[in-house]
């Protein structure tokens, strides 16, 4: 192995080890525990329905927004494992000296399509908060549901960002590989 | 500039964006935000891109997608597909393509308990590739009968395909999975008949294991009687309108979990990975439903759909000559386009299309998904294929794809039982308890 090699590696791993951690931590700490809290609201709603004739008042307003806060920690994970589908033909057919600038372009527009998204969702949750949006049952306010969103996109740009930060590397940023 | 040429530009940029690989969620997000702002102004643009995020992300009956795929995954590690292919294997192991016809067996089993046909490809494939090698199982086969039988993930009940459809077309995931139950166990029996064929005129690919004694294969019904407990449960549980899709989901999940426990596979390696393979899969098709929302009022608005309903119900060709045409252009994007893409691009011109003929959206969605099938395992870029050839790395993708081709067939019979007679897939939706 060359010294270059060794420093191209060092650098991918600064730039993007933070970020599998970021991700990771997001996922596993914040996705999972809302994944069991979602399983559990489901059984109890059930079982005191069937049971007791009385099921949990607002179940539907827990696990929807439970479910807003599991999809959001779960986004930049998926985008950074390869989750997102894309149409894989053409990019073949072009080879890996074309699709290394073609996966930069790419980037680049998701970072900015998803800047986008963090500046309306922060604005749509400052509106929210303005106009009382809240859940039908519980009246729980919205606005956090924005705000929590907005941040897992920022978290999925960053993803990209880093990447991008990479990118110089001619077989382009290794894969997370946790699974 | 009029509203259709702008939709063409749409379309051509998408096109575009998709061809260099921009994610197909990220795609649709960026046309339809563009595209809206153009014929609208940025103020309705903007509004769309917030507004359905959150009304996706917080949509109830979608919490479906994250407690089913929690399900499959935790069947996938407590053991349970190995059970299914024990009892397959137990009652079908001593005919000629027995193994192979309990893979099948086995898919459609796990098939009710996964949505997903990546899910069952691997889960499968791991227990019966070793075992058909061991047995000198022609390669191609032991893989071209894993890839297809994977499929069946997104046929049989539970399915993201179908809750996707669902949601797209705003028809009840319920009553799509339902529908979804008897062209399954059509397509299975096809896909059995399809191992018969071929092991008669190519013996060699596929010999008779040994026959196992019958108390055993009592024993390995009754290690199996877990999942079928647990299928009847969820989805009979849906039938019978105890349970609505949400809550089965979520019992199946829990049920599942217990099992996982009580056998001891719920290690803190096999928890990380079925959280973050749930997590994964979720989020996959969370941004493709926000980006299908975003992107197919834009093409409302440009009025290409009606435009194409005008068109293709102006052909002199009948109703059944137009449904030829989109399944035959289904099957063909299907070759390059991956399914759910497909899906979700193609249905806003093609499910005007269907309501205008006056066909049924529930047994359309249960076609959809089966031509989607079909773009599974079709060359070149057949998702489940690449999944075979994951788990089995020394087979050639032409040895692969040759074992493909009869169960793609079956799938094309399968097409056109279903299109003779609808009722097949419409019973079960039409008589369950609401």
């Amino acid at each position: 192995m060359s010294g270059d090699e060794v420093t191209e590696d060092q650098a991918e791993d600064l730039a993007l080890g933070w970020i599998d951690r970021l991700v990771l931590f997001v996922a596993l700490w914040i996705g999972g525990p809302m994944l069991c809290f979602m399983v559990i609201v489901t059984v109890v709603d059930v079982t005191l329905r069937y049971v007791f004739n009385s099921p949990i008042f607002g179940a539907e307003d827990f696990s929807s927004l439970s479910l807003s806060i599991v999809v959001s920690a779960a986004i930049a994970y998926s985008g950074r494992t390869g989750g997102q589908v894309s149409v894989e033909l053409f990019v073949n057919l072009m080879g890996p000296r074309i699709t290394v600038w073609t996966d930069f372009i790419v980037r680049i527009f998701t970072i900015a399509m998803l800047a986008i998204m963090v500046w309306r969702l922060i604005v749509s949750g400052i509106d929210a908060s303005k106009y009382g949006e809240a859940s039908f049952a519980l009246l729980i306010p919205f606005e956090p549901f924005f705000y929590i969103l907005a941040a897992s996109m920022f978290l999925y740009a960053l993803v990209l960002a880093a990447e991008v930060v990479v990118h110089y590397k001619a077989d382009g940023p290794r894969q997370m590989s946790d699974l | 500039m009029s509203g259709t040429l702008i939709g063409f530009i749409g379309l051509a940029a998408l096109f575009i964006l998709l061809i260099i690989r921009v994610p197909v969620a990220m795609s649709m997000l960026i046309v339809g935000f563009v595209g809206t702002a153009v014929m609208n102004g940025l103020a309705p643009a903007y509004a769309a891109l917030s507004g359905e995020t959150i009304e996706i992300t917080t949509f109830f009956p979608l919490l479906v997608v994250p407690l089913f795929v929690l399900m499959g995954n935790l069947a996938g590690i407590s053991g349970m597909s190995r059970d299914l292919y024990d009892a397959a294997y137990a009652w079908f192991g001593h005919f000629r393509g027995g193994l192979a016809s309990a893979t099948i067996a086995g898919c459609a089993g796990f098939a009710a308990l996964s949505g997903s046909s990546i899910a069952s490809a691997v889960t499968m494939g791991r227990v019966a590739l070793p075992e058909m090698k061991r047995f000198n199982y022609g390669d191609s086969l032991a893989t071209g009968s894993v890839a297809p039988g994977g499929t069946l993930g997104i046929l049989i009940p539970p399915s993201t395909g179908m809750v996707i459809y669902a949601i797209l077309t705003e028809q009840s995931i319920g009553k799509l999975f339902m529908a979804g139950v008897f062209p399954g166990l059509l397509l299975t029996a096809l896909f059995l008949i399809s191992i018969a064929i071929v092991t008669r005129i190519w013996p060699h690919l596929g010999p008779a294991g040994p026959s196992v004694e019958f108390s055993e294969k009592m024993r390995s019904l009754l290690r199996a009687s877990t999942i079928v407990g647990i299928v009847v449960v969820t989805i009979g549980g849906i039938y019978a309108g105890v349970f609505t899709p949400v809550e089965a989901a979520g019992v199946g999940a829990f049920l599942t979990f217990i099992v996982a426990l009580l056998r001891r596979t719920l290690s803190r390696k096999n928890i990380r990975f079925v959280v973050l393979q749930t997590l994964r899969t979720s989020a996959t098709v969370f941004m493709i439903l926000i980006g299908a929302h975003v992107f197919v009022p834009f093409m409302a608005l440009t009025e290409i759909p009606s435009d194409m309903v005008s068109f293709l119900t102006g052909l002199d060709v009948g109703d059944l000559g137009i449904l030829i045409i989109i399944l035959a252009t289904y099957i063909a994007l299907g070759t390059f386009l991956e399914g759910i893409a497909m899906l979700v691009l193609t249905l806003p011109i093609v499910y005007p299309l269907i309501l205008e003929m006056g066909l049924s959206p529930i047994w359309f969605g249960v076609i959809a998904v089966i031509v989607l099938e079909m773009g599974l395992i079709s060359p070149p870029v057949g998702v489940n294929v690449f999944v075979v050839k994951g788990i089995a790395p020394e087979v050639p993708m032409n040895t692969i794809f040759r074992g493909i081709w009869p169960f793609w067939i079956s799938m094309a019979v399968c097409l056109a039982i279903l299109v003779a007679f609808p009722e097949i897939a419409l019973f079960l939706p039409n008589t369950m308890f609401d």
